[in-house]
């Protein structure tokens, strides 16, 4: 029974999570590789620079989460997503829009995307240091363990606080985004562009609007999941690439400038990568009496190292692109 | 109109007029700069020399979003609807410019095409391709336009979706909307057309009512295929 | 100006630049600069011919230097005989011969159609055999790792010639390219971008936790030179033969490829890279070509990480940076004008002087900004000062980018065909 216990812990729980923060990453992700039509590699460092924006305030008023009984940087989500959602509308007026007005080829617009994560990540790290950060260095992480009713089992279900939040912010916004691309004009013009842009721009639907409204959308959810991600285990500046790969295999997964398929393909990255690093001869060992005493049990039996985490997303990323390259929402290919 | 691509104009030379409520076609051989004349009138192109008149005013250097609230519908030849979008959110999404009720508009559109009544609020993109031409000219029509552009909107369809679409053009053009129709199908098109026009080369060839052209022996044996 | 004058002018600036530095900071310094310079030319020269002659866009240029690096270490490095006298060598013998099986296992089953086998079912065997193979593999690495960590440390090099581990290098790199190329090149640009970028992650993180085959953080060194190491004949002399060196490699490379270029294979890359679908409907092979020049710019790009890493005469995996290997080499290209060799060549100069020269300079002026700071508003300066310091030097390479795009698209040295046509 513990090794179930264990294996809900390490796989359902932390893939959850991770997936979650795929999620959140890759929904802005697509919604901006469909309507702008270049991936944006800006995107893990706006995530980056929402958490630090929590964390600025959090130092600023360490008090505040004691009032409502949530922890403080929790509280200081909707700062760090409306500071994040101005700054991607500002970045994209200073950087893209006069790219894009020179009607340049959008690959172009994947360059300057490159040469805008570089001077966040420099300002973030010159102001923050590279050193990474805690949000509960005053507050307590509360810790919540659900005992299972069965005689064997000796462990607990663990979730942690900023665990739970995570999973219902996600719920949350993704009912949000929801409603917004199906009951808003917006939230429609901003489909149509992203399916058809030629067609959409004739309709007179107001691109400049829609790609104002992608980018608020795209830096909410990402300065979400920086925040959700940073309070769940630490704020490092330097997550960048690590979050970058996972967040595009997401999004290709799910389909490019398919919101929801971005939702599905995070949550299968993020399966799969806590898949893939499980150990599973823990889930052997009580099957042990039943296998014959020639095969040895090895300690360690993942199918990939922890270190090689960064492999799963691209293996996913390479057969998706190799099999199915619409991926599994029938998104574009670009 | 003068315009084309850069460098060597496609059209050369081309004059089109059509009265409110008629319907006009353009025919003539591949390449002869039927859809650039149709691009051209709608401004995706520019033109280089000549003007566009609309009830009048001159209109040529209105950009192509903004003849849209002037009353100038345009069905491009191919993606012209938004296949994830419903059929109902197709719609909408060609009322975008209003800011009125436009509940009734989509209602006549139903009635025009009543296919798309019991698909409404299925995907664009699953319909057949007669379905899909209907969508695209029902977002144009959501304006209320008093002009229509239709690129090829029979091209691809089968025989029966032809006429299909042929006959509710006639009915659209009966409740006063004028509809410029570029045609592949030139002897079906012809049949309905009050002026046809035919270019080749870039130039008006001729231009006369539909019936004198179909009759005409010499446009007969060259565009009509005997 | 003519089209000259521009390039005399820039490169007279280059000079004047090299020149103060060598006033300033003395030959052995200098000598330096300039083979580190040369260098990043190989690998300006490897970017460029892909993205500028065929707009590929690579975003992992540190993946194919680090794959260059390695395989020069793994050739020229003296061999270890502590590890060929271990278990090592029949260890790593037995894990071949289980590589070789699971291999030629998979090989069979894509053959599984002519059992009258389904494509569904073949592709969903393929794909569980493929998942099993690759549990059976790593799981079977980690013993024969511990062996020969145990034992030997790591396996040592071949103790080849330096020149043949270059070349090694840069064939290894391009048949990595080729791999990735396959997957990816059909697609738009955007997914190489991603692949390439996580591919770079990848060959980093497994060059720096496979201590049996790199020593991985303990890193390899000194690396074996082409040419005499200045502890044979000093600083100043072993550094201006490796100069030489180089300086006859980028000059082949630069004419085999300006004569590519003005070839019509080089107006075939720079159809497809302008106008896809017309070079498609012409009856170009674009896919093909793209592949082609992809494999052999990251070939480039193998050999130049290959001659920087020796030249810096340690293997140190975790030294490999997206930064410093993949996005300067980027503002080498776009500053330099990208397709344009001379262009790249200038590229490389300029942006390795500044950036260089920037480190020294952003230190000073922090420095002094902390010590006003302190004098006059007592701010206390973080301690980790100098590290955060040298990241102003991401925020204007970022900053170089962007500016590069929009104010000299074309760089400022643009390549040959947009010269010769506005003259």
């Amino acid at each position: 029974m513990n090794e179930l216990i264990f294996f809900i812990n390490k796989v359902i729980i932390s893939g959850t999570i991770i997936g979650c923060i795929y999620a959140l990453g890759a929904v802005g992700a697509t919604l901006v590789f469909g309507i702008l039509r270049f991936a944006n590699f800006a995107h893990a460092d706006m995530m980056t620079v929402g958490a630090f924006v929590a964390l600025v305030f959090v130092s600023w008023f360490p008090g505040a989460g004691s009032v409502v009984g949530l922890p403080t940087g929790f509280v200081m989500l909707p700062v760090a997503m409306v500071f994040v959602a101005i700054m991607s509308v500002a970045l994209d007026r200073m950087f893209y829009r006069p790219l894009r007005e020179r009607n340049v080829k959008p690959i172009l617009l994947l360059v300057a995307s490159i040469g805008v994560m570089l001077m966040i990540q420099g300002l973030v790290r010159l102001f923050a240091g590279t050193a990474p950060r805690h949000f509960f260095s005053a507050e307590k992480k509360d810790i919540f363990r659900i005992e299972l009713p069965f005689e064997l089992s000796t462990r607990d279900i663990v979730i942690t606080e900023p665990q739970i939040l995570l999973i219902i912010t996600t719920i949350v916004c993704i009912f949000c985004l929801h409603r917004f691309l199906t009951g808003t004009r917006l939230g429609k013009a901003m489909r149509a562009m992203s399916d058809n842009p030629d067609l959409a721009l004739i309709t007179g639907i107001n691109t400049d609007r829609v790609v104002s409204a992608t980018w608020m959308i795209a830096g909410t959810l990402a300065a979400a999941g920086g925040v959700l991600l940073s309070l769940d285990v630490i704020l490092k500046p330097d997550l960048s690439f690590n979050l970058l790969l996972p967040i595009f295999a997401a999004a290709i997964v799910g389909g490019v400038g398919r919101p929801y398929g971005a939702i599905a393909g995070g949550l299968l990255v993020g399966f799969t990568e806590s898949l893939a690093i499980f150990n599973w001869s823990i889930l052997l060992r009580p099957l042990a009496p039943y296998i014959p005493d020639w095969v040895e049990i090895p300690s360690k039996l993942a199918f990939v190292p922890t270190e090689y985490k960064i492999v799963v997303p691209f293996v996913i990323l390479i057969v998706v692109l190799i099999w199915r390259p619409t991926g599994i929402f029938r998104g574009q290919v670009l | 109109m003068v315009s084309g691509y850069g460098g060597e104009p496609i059209l050369q030379g081309v004059d089109i007029a059509l009265e409110a409520g008629r319907i006009g076609v353009i025919v003539g051989p591949n390449g002869a700069g039927k859809s650039t004349a149709l691009k051209s009138l709608f401004g995706l192109i520019s033109l280089d020399q000549g003007r566009v008149l609309f009830d009048g005013t001159d209109i040529t250097l209105v950009a192509p979003d903004k003849r849209v609230g002037l009353g100038i519908g345009y069905v491009p030849q191919e993606m012209n609807i938004f296949p994830s979008l419903t059929v109902q959110e197709n719609l909408e999404m060609g009322a975008i410019i209003r800011d009125d009720d436009f509940s009734h508009v989509i209602d006549q559109t139903f009635e025009i095409f009543p296919p798309l009544k019991d698909k409404r609020y299925s995907e664009a993109g699953q319909l057949s391709g007669g379905q899909r031409q209907m969508v695209a000219i029902g977002r144009a029509l959501m304006v209320e336009p008093r002009l229509l552009l239709l690129d090829e909107p029979t091209v691809g369809l089968s025989p029966a979706f032809v006429q299909d679409i042929i006959e509710r053009i006639t009915s659209i053009a009966r409740s006063g909307v004028g509809i410029l129709v570029v045609e592949q199908n030139a002897r079906r098109a012809l049949e309905i057309a009050d002026t046809g026009f035919v270019l080749a080369g870039g130039k008006n060839l001729y231009t006369d009512t539909g019936e004198n052209l179909l009759n005409d022996p010499e446009v007969a044996r060259s565009f009509l295929g005997g | 100006m003519n089209r000259y004058q521009r390039e005399i002018i820039l490169f007279s600036i280059a000079l004047v630049a090299i020149l103060v530095i060598l006033i300033g900071f003395g030959e052995a310094y200098t000598t330096r600069l300039m083979v580190e310079i040369a260098c990043h030319a190989v690998l300006a020269l490897g970017l460029t011919i892909q993205w500028g002659y065929a707009g590929v866009f690579n975003a992992g240029v540190m993946g194919f230097m680090a794959v260059g690096a390695f395989v020069t270490m793994l050739f020229s490095f003296s061999i270890n005989d502590e590890f060929w006298s271990s278990e090592g060598p029949g260890a790593l013998a037995g894990l071949g011969v289980q590589i070789l099986l699971l291999t030629i296992f998979i090989a069979a089953l894509t053959q599984l159609h002519r059992f009258g086998i389904s494509q569904r079912i073949k592709t969903a065997c393929l794909l569980t055999a493929l998942i099993i193979a690759f549990f059976v593999f790593n799981n079977a690495v980690e013993p024969v790792a511990r062996v020969i960590e145990s034992q030997a440390g790591f396996i040592g090099g071949f103790g080849l010639p330096v020149i043949v581990g270059w070349i090694a290098g840069g064939i290894t790199a391009a048949i990595v390219a080729y791999g990735i190329g396959k997957a990816c090149l059909g697609l738009r640009s955007d997914y190489l971008a991603i692949a390439t970028l996580g591919f770079a992650e990848i060959i980093k993180a497994i060059l720096k936790n496979a201590d049996w085959l790199t020593r991985g953080t303990l890193t390899v060194s000194p690396l074996p030179w082409p040419v005499p190491t200045p502890n044979d004949i000093g600083f100043v002399l072993a550094r201006s033969a490796y100069l030489s060196l180089m300086a006859v490699i980028v000059v082949a490379m630069f004419l085999l490829l300006q004569r590519a270029y003005h070839a019509p294979w080089g107006r075939m890359m720079r159809a497809i890279r302008d106008n896809e679908v017309a070079a498609a409907a012409m009856g170009k092979d674009v896919n093909f070509r793209r592949l082609e020049i992809f494999v052999l710019g990251s070939g480039l790009i193998g050999i130049g990480g290959a001659a920087l890493t020796t030249f810096g005469r340690i293997f140190d995996p975790a030294g490999f940076h997206p930064l410093k290997n993949t996005f300067v080499i980027w503002v080498m290209v776009l500053v330099g004008g990208a397709g344009s060799n001379l262009g790249a060549i200038f590229g490389a100069t300029a942006i390795y002087i500044i950036w260089t020269m920037s480190e020294p300079l952003t230190l000073f002026v922090f420095d002094v900004v902390a010590n006003y700071g302190t004098e006059w508003f007592n701010w206390e300066p973080p301690a980790d000062l100098a590290a955060r310091a040298l990241q102003t030097r991401v925020f204007l390479i970022g900053l170089t980018i962007t500016i590069a795009l929009r104010y000299v698209p074309h760089g400022l040295i643009p390549e040959d065909a947009r010269r010769l046509r506005s003259v």
